[in-house]
């Protein structure tokens, strides 16, 4: 079923859209925008760009519904993955110089609105969708034959669009799946799990997002920004967009715990919570600090890994 | 019998916020060319019925068709009055929400007359006084010594189902599940099968419903046919729609809507311990969702572990979940997640009604799944291999657990469930008894 262009989007972000752009889709904008300059040859202002992107089981690629051995450190080390899916925001190329040129993505009206592109491995083998999508597509200036040797982006959706009615936004922000509730937003990552899948059988889930956000309760946003933002921004170099891919290796999230347990009384896996003991070894291998209070004892500080481990360049 | 056929449907009272909103809406579906959304209310017609427009084949027709065609009444577009952070319904192209369809709808939901045997409407296993549920474990048709499988569904909030029926991936929209209600066979729930004419008769042959399908259906020599009957009893149920709960009212702002106990509960609900949320989260408390502005298939079910027969983590051969559609093991005793909306009065629960009261569905997902210690369906639910990663059981304190009550209690909508235009115009089914 096709859906309306504007029907259904937050009032908020509709009249953002009729100010900033009319009623214009977007898609065309990518190519094919040529301004010829004056007796000259014509010369396209933009072209388009993308970035390859999938999802990793050690060596092996993500596939949903898959046990793979060897995850974690654990004796029963059996992990079956049964959804992977992640928002980016301000995706980049990077040049020689150090100097980031964003991506002006395509609007697609479905895994992609305005600076936001959610990346999906999964195909509906339990919680998610049926639909995949492994690219981020869209243009940058035509400035010549500049080399790109590296890219930049952010894990997660920024602030402005973390905490709204997801109902009301746009497509890919308003998957049910993929949002929290009110006060925490959006999961920036969703990956769910079994551990030891025909043994213990032990729900083993990575869900990242903001934590610590001030609002009146679980069902009201945020008005400022939560106190654990946990948004890395994340730079790869020795990538060129026209033959690498970035790899997205959820096994490395995992190297470090024991898949086929779970403190009772926590979430099952981790889920970004900071009196998840969980998350002491899974949070930091995004490359973000985290903070463990039980509550009870001191807030201890685990620094995130430098560099993070989840994003890599996959070999050639 | 007393009814109501007269009453013009539900009054579009548009709030001032909501009518800048639907006029924002329109202007920008009209400036941008819109999509499909536009086409709503163009062309109600279905392609099968005769209309006035070919009258040379029907030669019989009594009024002279171009003396007809200046008085045609078309069906009058239904205005959406959605609560706050509701997003717009979305409605099949073949079956445009009108005024006069909803109020047909209400009177075919509410007619005996619409069983083959004359004894049960719709409504007798969907009644406003249990926020259209029965109360029996499973539901039972006109062949009464037949049951169900299956609990009797709750209809609020369903126009935005992203499926229908506990577990069954193909039953995609209301008219859909409503042909399913009218033909079933195994069991036989209204008993249309091979009887549709007999039924459809008893409508043509009475002039209320003759009227109604006419101003529903306008301009058709014979309106009254299955395929209306459906969609009409789809865009009723598309109407019920349940947002002005006390936990609606609280998240509006009115924070005294809700108790100190219930508020704590709504925390926990939707908290990292508990987990409630990851398939009861969103604005229908159910993320199996869709609606306008949703570019994916959104459909979920889930093993909550209420079967592990004999460790194998078998579900009743009666009921196995879309395992019935797919044959895939890991699909064994996966239901849909229902909205919660309501919940305290649509006892008993679960998709095969095996938990009797709130309280003990409360425990079921404190323990993480039931354990059944005798007879043939023995086996811990909470050891299925089968069972959703997010349920692993939680400790409750007394006090939390009647707070997390408390908040389920907050999520009844009074406005919904006594609302008169949701009521039997018959008079059959009285409203709950604290509608007075």
């Amino acid at each position: 079923m096709r859906t309306p262009t504007i029907t259904g989007m937050a009032l908020t972000s509709a009249l953002f859209i009729i100010l900033s752009s009319g009623c214009d889709d977007g898609d065309d904008a990518a190519i094919d925008n040529t301004v010829a300059p004056a007796g000259d040859t014509p010369k396209a202002e933009t072209r388009s760009a993308s970035i390859n992107f999938d999802g990793r089981v050690g060596d092996d690629p993500f596939v949903c519904g898959t046990t793979y051995e060897g995850v974690g450190t654990g004796i029963a080390n059996r992990f079956r993955a049964n959804d992977f899916r992640l928002y980016l925001s301000d995706p980049a190329l990077v040049k020689d110089t150090g100097e980031e040129v964003p991506l002006s993505l395509d609007q697609d009206e479905k895994w992609q609105y305005r600076n936001v592109v959610m990346l999906d491995f999964e195909d509906g083998c339990d919680t998610g969708t049926g639909e995949t999508h492994r690219a981020v597509t869209g243009s940058i200036p035509n400035d010549g034959d500049v080399g790109f040797t590296g890219v930049c982006f952010t894990l997660g959706v920024p602030f402005e669009h973390n905490h709204l009615d997801n109902t009301l936004q746009p497509s890919p922000l308003n998957v049910s799946g993929m949002f929290w509730s009110w006060q925490g937003g959006h999961k920036f990552v969703r990956i769910d799990g079994v551990g030891d899948p025909e043994g213990a059988a032990v729900g083993y889930n990575v869900h990242l997002g903001s934590t610590g956000c001030a609002s009146d309760g679980k069902t009201s946003n945020p008005a400022a920004e939560c106190r654990f933002q946990n948004r890395p921004h994340v730079c790869l170099n020795g990538f060129d967009a026209s033959v690498d891919t970035v790899g997205v290796y959820l096994d490395r999230l995992l190297e470090n715990s024991d898949v086929a347990t779970n403190v009772a009384g926590s979430a099952p896996g981790c889920m970004s919570g900071n009196s998840d003991p969980e998350c002491i070894e899974i949070l930091p291998k995004f490359g973000l600090d985290f903070v463990f209070d039980d509550g009870q004892n001191a807030p201890q500080n685990y620094p995130g890994e430098e560099p993070q481990r989840f994003f890599g360049v996959l070999p050639r | 019998m007393a009814r109501n056929a007269s009453r013009a449907g539900r009054p579009a009272h548009s709030s001032g916020l909501h009518l800048v909103w639907g006029a924002l809406l329109l202007s920008m579906l009209s400036g941008c060319g819109g999509g499909d959304g536009s086409a709503a209310a163009d062309d109600p017609s279905p392609p099968q019925a005769a209309t006035a427009a070919a009258p040379q084949a029907n030669p019989g027709t009594e009024t002279d068709p171009t003396q007809q065609d200046p008085g045609l009444v078309p069906a009058t577009a239904w205005e959406w009055d959605l609560p706050s952070g509701f997003p717009m319904p979305r409605v099949p192209q073949t079956n445009p929400m009108t005024v006069e369809g909803v109020e047909l709808g209400r009177n075919l939901f509410y007619d005996r007359r619409l069983s083959l045997n004359s004894d049960l409407s719709c409504a007798h296993c969907h009644q406003p006084a249990k926020a259209f549920t029965d109360g029996l474990p499973k539901a039972i048709g006109i062949t009464a010594n037949e049951l169900h499988a299956r609990n009797s569904m709750a209809l609020a909030n369903v126009a935005y189902n992203s499926t229908f029926n506990w577990a069954n991936p193909n039953t995609r929209s209301l008219e859909s599940q409503a042909l399913g209600v009218l033909f079933n066979e195994t069991p036989v729930e209204l008993g249309w099968s091979d009887r549709e004419d007999e039924i459809l008769a008893r409508l043509s042959n009475d002039p209320v419903y003759t009227d109604l399908f006419d101003r529903a259906y306008p301009g058709q020599t014979d309106p009254v046919t299955t395929d209306h009957v459906i969609k009409a009893l789809a865009s009723f149920q598309r109407t019920m729609v349940s947002g002005t709960s006390p936990y609606d009212k609280a998240n509006g702002g009115d924070v005294l809507a809700m108790s100190e106990s219930a508020t704590r509960g709504r925390e926990l609900f939707f908290s990292e311990r508990l987990e409630c949320f990851h398939c009861h989260g969103g604005f229908n408390l159910s993320q199996s969702v869709d609606h306008e502005g949703v570019a994916f298939d959104q459909s979920q079910f889930n093993n909550n572990g209420l079967y592990n027969i004999n460790g194998t983590g078998a579900y009743p051969a009666d009921n196995t979940g879309i395992w019935e559609f797919t044959g895939k093991d890991d699909d064994m005793g996966r239901f849909r997640a229902p909205s919660l909306r309501n919940i305290e009065l649509t006892a008993p629960y679960m998709h095969d009604g095996s938990i009797a009261t709130l309280e003990s569905a409360v425990d079921h997902y404190m323990r993480g799944g039931r354990l059944i210690n005798d007879g043939p369906l023995a086996g811990d639910g909470a050891q299925s291999p089968f069972k959703s990663s997010l349920i692993s059981g939680f400790d409750l304190t007394g006090q939390e657990r009647e707070d997390l009550l408390n908040f389920f209690r907050s999520l009844t909508d009074w406005e919904f469930v006594c609302d008169p235009a949701f009521s039997d115009p018959f008079g059959n089914l009285a409203p709950h008894p604290d509608c007075s």
